[in-house]
């Protein structure tokens, strides 16, 4: 997986901690950054920060967001994405706990991609992580950078 | 112009009188008589003229031949000579009536007439003298009389006249000429005349026929019988007018017969307004006996209204109040009555009242009459008060009253504020509520995700390390973790069925529950269920949110049949206190009726996890669901024996929950 890179958005360290784990246990062998808050996430995207000087040409293949983030919540990152011409076609993922219906309708309305309720069981969250990746890194056709 | 009119009138008059076959047949008369006395007269003539001609050549013949013997004798005075040469020539001549001769002194010599041969001639002479008897001797000459042509001619001898010769001519033969000519002329005549008579019969039977039978039928319709037809004969002209007058005739007939069945409508016409006008002047006569009656209960009505009812004139004096206006401004009657009404006002309105009513005498335009308005009005203590005030206009006699109905507003809006203050507490309630939910739904489960994530990896990674019991204590905390992640979304469910809206359309129960059941059998295809969804059930609700209770029912009954061979699911209706009661029926566990008073409350289990596994959230979700559609739900099991859950989504006539609904025995929710 030559080049891939999967941007992780998530503070809490538990959730990081399982999320990567999903990911290695179902095979996905990607680069993984993890960004700890939103203002980090988007110093990521944009090069800037404590990521300032990055090639900004190597953009992550696919984004996973949780919505509850400190300081730049999931959905402003998602706006700012959408908003700059880099970054605004980059395949989205929210990730998030929760099943209600305003956060759903308004991470679509915020131009995610895709929306993804974290099953508790971790056996579950195990096979959700790996057809993501298999979805998201192999299926599908990323748009041109 | 009077000659004109005394000539013209009798020929009109004549005209009139005679028909036209008598003027045909005088006209012809007339024409032939004037024509057979045209031609007989102008044969008289040509007779008489060729008759005289003859004459005169004779005479003139005798004349010239006789005279020279007729001289010689006279000039020798032979007179017995010149007798008989005067007889012998009498004798030859039947035709000559005398003869006489005259000297040139006028005497008469010899005087010869009415011989035998003459005889009836002589009868003529004897009338008066035939021969003149003065004569010019000197010229040969013709002269007339009646019977005669007298041939005077005078005797020469050498160039000198010595006497002169005469003689009379017979004229008779020339009158029975003329005699027979008139009778053969009148013969024709008579014969002309017929054959006219005849003729005119013919023509006039002709053309006068057709033309009196036209006459008739014209006086037939002039006297209004329009039945017979005019029938065409005769000439071509005479067809034409027949024809002309059978189409007048028809039209006239088709004019009366339309006139007629439009004289017998407007009759039938009057006849119904005038039976129309007797109903209306019946009710009209009932209607003003309930228009007393009705002015009097009006009146007490009025009387008894609960809210103020005031009337006013165009200026603003008030004319009446009732009793519920004295008690809601505190004023006698007489104290109002005959003041302004903004009495009633407190100030601003005050000042604004006599101005606008004014402007509405002139323009007719009105904020107030006719709508509802909220007002503030003053008590005579003085304080001010909100009302709804509704104003209308009523004429009476070309004088304008206003009619002021008044509601005191005050309990209405302290009520409004209070509901206000509700509706804002509860949104305030809602959105802690909505956080809440949040805060659960996304807080809560992030632990319980490490708990479980993290069980799984020491089972995964440290199996080695840890004694069975371990094991199975990691085991315990995965699965609680899972229920309780279960048991979050099951009270996030019931949270949010509670705060959405409703949303009220036709819904096919039967359609839901049938897909439910396909999707149930789905989730576990090894089992056997028979399940029996009863056709076109349909009612007013919230589509989704029965949908949620259609299919925690059936879920239920679902779970409590895992243990039944032969399991059966029903879907139906029954009818309850006149409304449709749906239920779902199963041959599964069923319950203890005991404990039928927890069945609907949350978290509340009859049966232990172990043998049926369920949050005891699903009944709590489905009676919150019934509730808010306005129904009843109840269920009615044995254990054993299945049970039957039954839900309605409106009251029933005999007003809600009544009687049959016998809370039923405790069941197992899930």
């Amino acid at each position: 997986m030559e080049g891939k890179l999967i941007l992780l958005v998530e503070d809490n360290p538990d959730e990081e901690a399982l999320t990567l784990r999903a990911l290695d246990r179902s095979g996905i062998d990607s680069q993984v950054v993890v960004a700890r808050d939103g203002a980090e996430a988007l110093d990521f995207l944009f090069g800037t920060g404590v990521y300032a000087g990055r090639d900004t040409t190597i953009m992550p293949t696919v984004t996973f967001l949780d919505l509850r983030l400190p300081k730049i919540d999931g959905l402003e990152v998602l706006r700012r994405m959408r908003a700059d011409e880099r970054t605004k076609l980059l395949p989205v993922v929210t990730l998030s706990s929760s099943d209600e219906k305003h956060d759903i309708t308004t991470s679509y309305e915020s131009k995610a991609n895709s929306y993804i309720r974290k099953p508790v069981s971790f056996i579950e969250f195990t096979e959700t992580v790996r057809r993501l990746g298999q979805y998201w890194m192999e299926l599908n056709v990323p748009p041109g950078i | 112009m009077t000659l004109a009119l005394t000539l013209d009138k009798p020929m009109e008059r004549v005209r009139r009188a005679l028909g036209i076959s008598s003027i045909l047949t005088l006209t012809l008369v007339f024409l032939i008589a004037v024509l057979m006395a045209s031609i007989t007269m102008y044969d008289i003539r040509r007779e008489r003229t060729s008759f005289y001609d003859n004459l005169e050549k004779r005479g003139d013949f005798l004349g010239n031949g006789l005279t020279e013997v007729f001289a010689d004798h006279l000039y020798h005075a032979r007179v017995r000579e010149l007798q008989s040469a005067a007889d012998r020539v009498m004798a030859s001549l039947p035709d000559i009536q005398a003869i006489r001769i005259f000297r040139t002194d006028g005497s008469v010599l010899v005087d010869r007439q009415g011989h035998a041969g003459n005889s009836a001639y002589v009868v003529g002479t004897a009338k008066g003298p035939v021969i003149s008897d003065t004569v010019d001797t000197e010229k040969f000459a013709h002269s007339y009389t009646r019977d005669s042509l007298l041939v005077t001619s005078p005797l020469e001898i050498n160039g000198e006249v010595i006497g002169t010769v005469q003689f009379a001519f017979d004229q008779v033969p020339l009158n029975a000429e003329i005699t027979k000519i008139l009778l053969e002329r009148a013969w024709q005549s008579s014969a002309l005349i017929a054959l006219g008579i005849a003729l005119a019969y013919l023509i006039s039977r002709e053309v006068t026929q057709p033309l009196k039978t036209l006459a008739a039928s014209a006086e037939r319709i002039g006297n209004g019988d329009l039945e017979e037809p005019v029938p065409a004969q005769g000439a071509k002209e005479t067809k034409v007018l027949a024809n002309a007058l059978e189409r007048m005739r028809v039209e006239l007939r088709e004019l009366y017969g339309g006139l007629e069945i439009k004289v017998a409508e407007r009759t039938q016409e009057i006849s119904n307004i005038n039976q129309d006008l007797q109903r209306e002047i019946e009710v009209r006569k009932l209607a003003e006996g309930a228009l007393r009656d009705s002015e009097s209960r009006l009146q007490s009505m009025i009387d008894s209204a609960a809210a103020g009812i005031i009337t006013i004139d165009d200026e603003g004096i008030v004319e009446s109040v009732n009793s519920a206006a004295e008690k809601l401004f505190g004023y006698h009657p007489d104290e109002i009555v005959g003041q302004s009404v903004s009495l009633l006002m407190p100030a601003p309105y005050q000042d604004a009242h006599d101005g606008y009513l004014a402007s509405y005498r002139g323009s007719g335009r009105s904020e107030i009459v006719g709508t509802n308005r909220e007002l503030q009005a003053q008590r005579r203590d003085g304080t001010v008060f909100p009302i709804e005030l509704a104003v209308s206009e009523s004429w009476s006699g070309g004088r304008r009253t206003f009619i002021g109905i008044i509601t005191d507003e005050t309990e209405r809006k302290r009520a409004e504020d209070e509901r206000a203050r509700h509706a804002l507490a509860l949104e305030a309630a809602n959105k802690e509520l909505e956080a809440f939910s949040y805060s659960v739904s996304h807080d809560l489960r992030a632990p319980l995700r490490s708990i479980n994530g993290f069980s799984q990896a020491l089972l995964d990674d440290c199996a080695d390390e840890l004694s069975e019991s371990g094991q199975d204590y990691l085991h315990r905390v995965r699965a609680s973790s899972e229920h309780m992640a279960e048991l979050i979304d099951d009270l996030l469910q019931l949270s949010r069925i509670t705060r959405s809206e409703m949303k009220w359309e036709q819904v096919d129960l039967s359609a839901i529950a049938g897909s439910i059941a396909a999707e149930v059998q789905r989730s576990q295809p090894e089992r056997q269920v028979r399940f029996d969804i009863a056709e076109g059930l349909a009612d007013q609700g919230d589509g989704r949110l029965l949908a949620v209770v259609l299919e925690n029912l059936l879920s239920n009954s679902w779970k409590f049949t895992a243990k039944q061979p032969g399991a059966h699911i029903e879907f139906g209706a029954e009818r309850f206190d006149g409304v449709p009661a749906y239920f779902v029926r199963d041959n599964g566990a069923g319950f203890d009726m005991a404990y039928s008073g927890k069945l609907f409350e949350a978290f509340q289990r009859l049966h232990p996890t172990s043998e049926f596994e369920g949050t005891g959230v699903g009944l709590a979700i489905v009676q919150r669901v019934i509730h808010r559609h306005g129904g009843n739900v109840w269920a009615e099991s044995a254990v054993g024996q299945g049970a039957t859950f039954y839900f309605t989504l409106k009251t029933g006539e005999e007003n809600g929950s009544g009687g049959k609904i016998n809370p039923v025995g405790g069941r197992q929710s899930g």
